[in-house]
C-alpha cells in the first residue's frame, strides 16, 4: 500500500448530512449559494404517522395466475417482501399492509403505495417507482414522494408468486417505491443481471445503507462510519462514477459521485474496507442507461450524465487488488479523503456483469453458494470478457479479494460457461465473498460473487399434516435445525420443536382458507433456503374454516381522532404477528394491533387530520386468509364535545405505555369540573389537573398488555383509547459489590441489568433496543433481564448519562464512566 | 458425464432465477409475439393519468411497417411522466424526442393501449454510416438468454444494417406464418 498518498485521509466525526451525493437514489440537484445540492426523492416522514408507510394491492385482480396460485399467495409474498424494508432496524421508516384499495383510488392526503395489476408487454415482469411533485418548495432537503407505485402483470400465469425470484423481484420493486435506484453492488437494488441476494438474506448491506441514508435513525448516524473523497479527471471531477467499499469478509456499499465527483458511502459497518472505483458498465439489452439508473438532473432540469470511461482503480490509486490499502472505518466517523485520479480509458471495457452459479442439488444457485465442506468445491460462471471459443480468454485470472480462499484454476465449463475451482483453508469462513477479475489490463470486482458455507442447504423430503385442528404440521428432511425459519407461501410458521435425530420439524401452519395449498420453505440460519434444492416448493393442502368471520362493532371514525377499535373473529386463528388489518386508506393508520385471543383483537387507529370524509372498506389478514370485515365510515370532526388525546406516548408506537400506578398526562377540550374513568374495565383515578389537563392513573394490579380507556367528563364521553400495561418502569439497578458505579472504554461490551423489560420474542414492529450514552445512540441488544452494547469511540471519556431505551420505553438515566 | 447432465438441469433452473424484472427477449422473440413492428418518427408526447398511473403517450409516424395492420400513424404509451405538478418515476422505461426515428416492437393488449416490448428492448435506434449505410443497433446482452425451454439462445444484440434486419423480420414472419 501506498503510505504516503494515504496519509491524506482524515477522520472526522460523521455529522449528518441528508443524502449528500449518495447511494443511488433518484436525485435532483438544486443551485444553492453556488453549490448543487442533492434532493433525493423520499417519503416525508413528518407526516406519516408513526413514521409508516401503507401499501395497498388494487381490488382489479389479476386476470390469470399459474396453476396452484391465488390472491391469498400472491398477497402474503408482497407482505413479506414489504417487511424486509420495514424491518431494517437503521432506517425509521416502517411500512404496512393496508388492505385492498378499489382500482379508482379512494381519496387520501397521506402518502402510500399502491400494487396494482395492469397490462404489461412482453418482456417486462414488474415496474417500481414514486411519485412525486416536480418542483421541490425552495429550501427543501428532499423531494417528497405522494404516491408509490409497483405495477404487475395482470398476466401472471407464467410467474407464480411462490418462487424465489417472483419473491425477490418484490422485494426489488418495493425498494424503487421507497426512493432506491439500481444499484451496481450485487445487492437486492441491482440489476437481476448481478443481483446476489436470496429469499434467505433479502437485503444486502448495501440496500440496507440505501434506505437507512433516506430515513436514518439516529443510531445509523452513531453506529456506523463513512468513506468520503473525490474522483476527478484532469483536475475535474468525474460525475458518475460508481465508488465501492468493500470488506473482505462481506458487505459492500456503493455509491455514485455528484457531478464534481465527490462521494461519500455512509453505512460502514466498523472495520476495514477496501475502496475502488470504476466507470458504469455499458447499458445492456433492455436498457436505456447503464443499470437503467436515471441521471439526475441540475436545477434547469438537465439532465447529468457520466464522465468518460476510465480504468477500475483500488485506493490508493492501483489497478492491482493485491497492492490495495485496506481503510479502518469506525463508528460515527467519517474517513475522508480516498481521492482517485483516474485516466481517460480509450477502449471500450471488456469485463463486466459476471453471474455466478452454483448446484448444491440438481438446481442452480444464482449466485454462487459453495460449501467449503463439500465435494463441489467449484462455481460456475459467465458474463462479458470472460471466454472466447468457450474458452477463457487469454490471460484472465481471478482472485477472492482479501481472503483466504484460492482460485486454484479456471477452466472450460460447458458451452458459454467457465468453471472456477477453490481452494479453501480453515481459514475460508463463511459469507459473501468478492471475486476480483482481471485480463491484462482490465479490472473487474463482482461483490457477494459467491457465498461460503458450511453445511449443506436444509432439503425437505417430507411434509405433513398431523394434526388438522390444531394446524401441526411436520417437515422432515435434511439440515434442518431449531433456529430454521419456516415458512408457509409468504407467512411464517413458529417452530414448535425440533428432533434433531429424526430430522424433523413441528411447526404451527397459518390459517388459511379450508383446501389452501401453500408451499413450504424452510430458510436456515445462514441464509440457506430448501429452495435451493427444490425450486417448486414442496406444497401441502391446509384445513381451514371457510365459514370464519370477522365483525367490527364501530361503524364511524372522525378526521384526526384516534381511537380503539374491538374486532371479533368467529372461527378464526388469530396469532401475534400473522394479523394485520387494514383500510384501503393511508389516511386511516393502525398504530398497534393486539391479538388478545384466536377470536379477539384489539386495534388501536389514527385517521389523519387532513382525511378525506367518505366511506372505506375494512380488510383484515389472518395468515393465508383474508376477511372483508365491512365499512367503516370516515365523518367530519366534531364541532364540539369531550376530546382527549395522550400528551406523551411511547416514540415507537406513538400510543400510551406505562406501568400501573404511573399518571398519564392527557390533553383534553370540552371537559368538566370532574370526569370519571376506567383503564381496562377498572375504576382509574382521573384528577382534573387544569382546564385542558386530565391526570389518568393506570390502576395497581392491572395484566400486562392492552388495556382500553374510557372517559367521561361533563355529560359527554370521549372515543375509547388503548394503552400498553407495561410490567414495571424501565430502570437500571444500581451496582452492587466492590463497583460504586458502572464505567467501561470505548469498543469494550457492556452487559447491563435492566428492570422491566418486555418480552421481547413477542412480535412488535420491530423490537428494538439502543442505549443512549452521552446522547450518542448505541445499538443493543437485550436478554433475559440484560441489555448488551459495545461504547462507540464517539463518545469522549468522563461521567457520562446513560439511558436504555426498549420498544419506544426510555430508562431513567444513570452515569456512566466512561474510561479513557 | 454427470457434469453435463447437471449443467442441463441447471440451465433450465437458471431461466426462472433470472426472470426478475426484465424477462430477456431475442428479436426473434420480439418478432413472434409483436402485434406491430414499424420504422417509425416521433411525432410528439404528453402525458396523462390512467387510474393512478402516469403514462407518456407518444404518437409516431410510420415510414415503413413490417408487420401488422396498415396505418400511417400509431400511437403508444410508455409508463411514467409529468402530469401538472406530478412525476412518476419508473426505472428503465425509454425517453422519446419528437423526430427520433427509430424501429419499433410493438405490442397491443386487450385494453387496445400499444406499448413497446420489454419496456426498451422493443427499441432499435438507427444510425448512418458514414458510407450511407443505416444500421440498426441494439446492445448487445453480456447474459446468456436462454429461451422458454431453459434451452440457451444466441446471444442477439443487434448491430447490423437496416436491411439485413428487415430481412431477417420479415423472414422469420413468413416462416411463422406459414407454420
Amino acid at each position: 500500500m501506498n503510505l504516503r498518498r494515504a496519509a491524506v485521509v482524515l477522520v472526522s466525526v460523521l455529522a449528518f448530512s441528508p443524502v449528500a451525493d449518495a447511494y443511488y437514489h433518484f436525485l435532483r440537484y438544486q443551485n444553492r449559494a453556488g453549490q448543487l445540492v442533492a434532493l433525493p426523492q423520499k417519503f416525508d416522514l413528518s407526516v406519516l404517522p408513526n413514521k409508516t408507510v401503507s401499501f395497498f394491492i388494487t381490488s382489479e385482480l389479476p386476470q390469470s395466475m399459474a396453476t396452484g396460485d391465488s390472491m391469498a399467495r400472491l398477497t402474503s409474498q408482497i407482505r413479506l417482501a414489504a417487511k424486509q424494508w420495514s424491518d431494517v432496524e437503521t432506517s425509521d421508516l416502517r411500512l404496512q399492509f393496508g388492505g385492498t384499495v378499489p382500482a379508482s383510488l379512494v381519496p387520501q392526503a397521506t402518502p402510500g403505495i399502491d400494487v396494482v395489476f395492469d397490462e404489461v408487454p412482453p418482456g417486462l415482469l414488474a415496474l417500481g417507482g414514486p411519485t412525486s411533485v416536480v418542483e421541490p418548495v425552495p429550501g427543501s432537503t428532499f423531494v417528497p414522494i405522494q404516491r408509490s407505485t409497483i405495477i404487475l402483470p395482470r398476466n401472471l400465469s407464467d410467474q407464480p408468486s411462490w418462487t424465489d425470484a417472483a419473491f425477490m423481484t418484490l422485494v426489488h420493486e418495493f425498494g424503487h417505491t421507497l426512493g432506491l435506484q439500481h444499484s451496481l453492488v450485487s445487492s437486492t437494488m441491482a440489476t437481476q443481471l448481478t443481483r446476489a441476494t436470496t429469499r434467505g438474506r433479502a437485503l444486502a448491506a448495501d440496500d440496507i445503507a440505501g434506505v437507512s441514508l433516506l430515513y436514518p435513525t439516529r443510531a445509523f448516524q452513531s453506529s456506523l462510519g463513512a468513506i468520503a473523497g473525490r474522483v476527478t479527471q484532469g483536475g475535474a471531477g468525474q460525475a458518475l462514477a460508481s465508488v465501492v467499499a468493500i470488506a473482505p469478509g462481506g458487505a459492500a456499499v456503493g455509491t455514485l459521485t455528484g457531478p464534481d465527483g465527490s462521494y461519500r458511502i455512509e453505512g460502514l459497518a466498523p472495520g476495514s474496507y477496501y475502496v475502488y472505483v470504476h466507470p458504469l458498465p455499458p447499458a445492456q439489452t433492455g436498457e436505456t442507461t447503464p443499470a437503467n439508473i436515471r441521471y439526475p438532473q441540475d436545477g434547469d432540469r438537465n439532465m447529468i450524465a457520466p464522465g468518460g470511461l476510465f480504468d477500475l482503480l483500488f485506493y490508493p490509486g492501483v489497478r492491482d487488488a493485491n497492492t490495495a490499502g485496506a481503510l479502518p472505518v469506525s463508528a460515527g466517523a467519517v474517513l475522508d479523503g480516498v481521492n482517485f485520479t483516474v485516466t481517460p480509458r480509450r477502449t471500450p471495457l471488456s469485463l463486466f456483469n459476471v453471474q455466478t452459479f452454483s448446484f448444491p442439488g440438481q438446481v442452480a444457485i444464482r449466485p454462487a453458494v459453495v460449501n467449503v465442506n463439500g465435494s463441489r468445491n467449484f462455481m460456475v460462471a459467465t458474463g462479458n470478457g470472460l471466454l472466447t471459443n468457450n474458452s477463457p480468454v487469454a490471460g484472465l485470472r481471478a482472485s477472492v479479494l482479501g481472503g483466504a480462499t484460492q482460485i486454484s484454476a479456471i477452466r472450460s465449463y460447458s458451452a458459454g460457461y467457465l468453471a472456477f475451482d477453490f481452494g479453501f483453508s480453515p481459514q475460508s469462513g463463511e459469507g459473501a465473498r468478492h471475486i476480483v477479475f482481471s485480463q491484462n489490463t482490465d479490472v473487474y470486482v463482482q461483490p457477494a460473487a459467491v457465498t461460503l458455507t458450511a453445511k449443506q442447504p436444509p432439503q425437505i423430503s417430507a411434509v405433513s399434516l398431523l394434526d388438522a385442528g390444531a394446524r401441526t404440521v411436520q417437515i422432515s428432511g435434511t439440515g434442518l435445525a431449531a433456529d430454521a425459519q419456516v415458512f408457509f407461501d409468504g407467512v411464517p410458521a413458529p417452530v414448535r420443536s425440533f428432533d434433531e435425530s429424526a430430522g424433523r420439524l413441528v411447526v404451527t401452519a397459518p390459517s388459511s382458507s379450508n383446501g389452501h395449498r401453500a408451499g413450504v420453505v424452510v430458510v436456515a440460519n445462514d441464509g440457506q433456503s430448501s429452495t435451493f434444492f427444490q425450486s417448486e416448493p414442496t406444497a401441502i393442502v391446509l384445513d381451514g374454516n371457510d365459514a370464519a368471520s370477522v365483525s367490527l362493532g364501530t361503524t364511524t371514525v372522525a378526521v384526526g381522532a384516534e381511537t380503539v377499535l374491538e374486532l371479533n373473529g368467529s372461527g378464526t386463528s388469530f396469532a401475534d404477528g400473522a394479523v394485520s388489518l387494514g383500510f384501503g386508506s393511508s389516511d386511516l393508520l393502525v398504530k398497534r394491533l393486539w391479538v388478545l385471543s384466536p377470536t379477539r383483537l384489539l386495534a388501536q387507529v389514527q385517521v389523519a387530520a387532513q382525511a378525506v370524509p367518505g366511506p372505506v372498506t375494512v380488510n383484515l389478514v389472518s395468515g393465508l386468509q383474508s376477511f372483508s370485515v365491512g365499512g367503516l365510515l370516515i365523518v367530519p370532526p366534531p364541532a364540539r364535545g369531550l376530546m382527549v388525546s395522550p400528551a406523551s406516548v411511547n416514540s415507537l408506537t406513538g400510543i400510551v405505555s406505562a406501568p400501573p400506578g404511573n399518571l398519564i398526562p392527557l390533553l383534553t377540550t370540552g371537559l368538566g369540573s370532574s370526569a370519571t374513568a376506567t383503564v381496562g374495565d377498572r375504576p382509574a383515578v382521573a384528577t382534573v389537573a387544569g382546564p385542558s389537563i386530565l391526570l389518568l392513573e393506570i390502576p395497581a394490579g392491572l395484566p400486562v398488555g392492552p388495556a382500553i380507556v374510557r372517559i367521561q367528563s361533563g355529560g359527554d364521553q370521549a372515543l375509547p383509547f388503548a394503552v400498553q400495561v407495561e410490567p414495571a418502569a424501565l430502570s437500571i439497578p444500581a451496582p452492587t459489590g466492590a463497583d460504586s458505579v458502572r464505567g467501561g472504554r470505548a469498543g469494550e461490551v457492556i452487559t447491563l441489568p435492566v428492570n422491566g423489560l418486555t418480552d421481547l420474542t413477542i412480535p412488535f414492529n420491530r423490537p428494538r433496543v439502543t442505549v443512549t450514552l452521552n446522547g450518542v445512540e448505541h445499538l443493543a441488544t437485550a436478554s433475559g433481564n440484560n441489555v448488551a452494547f459495545t461504547v462507540l469511540p464517539a463518545v469522549t471519556p468522563g461521567n457520562r448519562t446513560l439511558t436504555v431505551n426498549v420498544d419506544g420505553r426510555t430508562s431513567g438515566a444513570i452515569t456512566f464512566v466512561v474510561r479513557p | 458425464m454427470k457434469i453435463v447432465q447437471i449443467t442441463a438441469v441447471l440451465l433450465s433452473a437458471m431461466f426462472a432465477a433470472q426472470a426478475t424484472t426484465l424477462q430477456r427477449l431475442s428479436v426473434a422473440e420480439m418478432t413472434d409475439q409483436a402485434t406491430e413492428i414499424v420504422r417509425a418518427k416521433v411525432i410528439g408526447c404528453s402525458s396523462a393519468f390512467r387510474g393512478s398511473l402516469i403514462y407518456t403517450n407518444c404518437n409516431l409516424s410510420v415510414i415503413e411497417r413490417w408487420k401488422g395492420a396498415a396505418q400511417s400513424t400509431v400511437s403508444i404509451s410508455i409508463p411514467g411522466g409529468t402530469v401538472g405538478t406530478r412525476r412518476q418515476t419508473f426505472s428503465g422505461t425509454p425517453t422519446l424526442n419528437p423526430g427520433d426515428e427509430q424501429i419499433f416492437f410493438l405490442w397491443t393488449g386487450r385494453s387496445g393501449i400499444t406499448q413497446v416490448m420489454g419496456l426498451s428492448q422493443g427499441l432499435l435506434t438507427l444510425e448512418k454510416a458514414a458510407n450511407g449505410t443505416v444500421y440498426a443497433t441494439r446492445t448487445p446482452t453480456s447474459e446468456r438468454m436462454l429461451d422458454g425451454a431453459g434451452r440457451p439462445v444466441a446471444d442477439e444484440g443487434v448491430d447490423l444494417p437496416l436491411e439485413e434486419i428487415k430481412f431477417s423480420v420479415m423472414n422469420r414472419i413468413g416462416l411463422k406464418g406459414k407454420q
